[in-house]
């Protein structure tokens, strides 16, 4: 009797457990994209007016064209950085310009805690600065779409603004995301649509996808960005405005 | 005569070309910073943040100022 009893519990068990899976399957992925950038399309008139500028960066960017990031991404984690085997190869001037300009340090975002933290140089302290993804990333879903490789995707903008020297600038970014791969993840802070980001208009650069390996597990592991020194953006803000109303 | 003509016009040329000369290689010395600065004026209306700023007239220094060729700025932390 004892001996069925135990049968019983065992296949309720497992009825159960088969039953749970069925109806909740635990599905998890992980994967690294591999993100280019190209700077963006400036007008004739702009490139005229601003001739010394435009001349310094083209020959920048054309020092930095072969530089790659990498996204990595798990089930609740993505980190965006500069490809570190790059690191050793590319052109001096080059790495100095997308560490600073172009990417502006790594980028590490957990999405059940809605927080992404930023590493800013700035301070030289490893310093994190900490913002609210969903308060940054406040999309605007456009009924648009075009295919980028075999995947079709869907337009998003949102605004960011630039805190310049005199006053603050403000830009549209526009996003490329696709439903299909329904990572929520995206080049530098960028994040929280509902597919993955194959193409990023930021401000002055646009990123798009070179290479993608998605995997249906949990094998990549993130390296967590850590440190003593957090400080919010909005103090962030506040001591850049500091440091340059001094200057 | 003519001697004495082709000797003015020698020295006519001579402090012509003094005179062409001079202000360029002034200007050469001294229009570095107002370069960097209106690179710099320029970047900031194509909206450029502060930091980035920085670095942009950090580097355009070294490079334009300086003379730092565009492989020693690493050694320099720019």
């Amino acid at each position: 009797m004892k001996y069925y009893s135990y049968l019983i519990i065992i296949f309720i068990t497992l009825l159960y457990s088969t039953k749970k899976d069925l109806y909740h399957p635990v599905k998890e992925t992980s994967g690294v994209i591999t993100y280019k950038y190209i700077p963006n399309k400036v007008s004739d008139h702009d490139r005229e007016e601003s001739k010394e500028l435009y001349d310094f960066l083209e020959k920048v960017n054309s020092l930095a064209k072969n530089v790659e990031f990498t996204l990595e991404f798990n089930d609740d984690e993505s980190l965006f950085s500069i490809n570190e085997i790059m690191d050793l190869d590319l052109n001096p001037m080059a790495m100095s310009y997308i560490k600073n300009v172009v990417a502006r340090g790594k980028y590490y975002y957990i999405k059940s805690k809605d927080i992404i933290l930023r590493q800013e140089d700035l301070y030289g302290n490893n310093t994190l600065v900490k913002s609210i993804s969903s308060k940054v990333n406040n999309w605007k879903l456009i009924n648009e779409s075009k295919k980028i490789g075999d995947y079709t995707c869907y337009k998003a903008t949102r605004e960011k603004t630039k805190q310049g020297i005199n006053e603050e600038h403000k830009f549209t970014i526009e996003a490329w995301y696709c439903p299909e791969l329904a990572m929520t993840y995206g080049p530098k802070e960028f994040n929280g649509l509902p597919g993955l980001i194959l193409e990023l208009k930021d401000t002055h650069h646009t990123f798009y996808v070179e290479n993608m390996k998605i995997l249906n597990d949990s094998t990549i592991t993130i390296k967590p960005l850590e440190s003593k020194n957090i400080i919010s953006e909005e103090e962030h803000l506040k001591k850049i405005k500091e440091i340059y109303s001094k200057q | 005569m003519k001697k004495k003509m082709f000797s003015l016009l020698a020295l006519i040329m001579f402090t012509a070309s003094l005179m062409s000369v001079a202000p360029t290689k002034e200007l050469e010395e001294t229009d570095c910073f107002d370069r960097v600065e209106l690179m710099i004026i320029q970047a900031d209306r194509a909206g450029w943040s502060a930091t980035e700023l920085t670095w942009l007239s950090n580097a355009a220094e070294a490079v334009y100022c300086y003379g730092y060729s565009w492989d020693d700025i690493w050694a320099n932390n720019y």
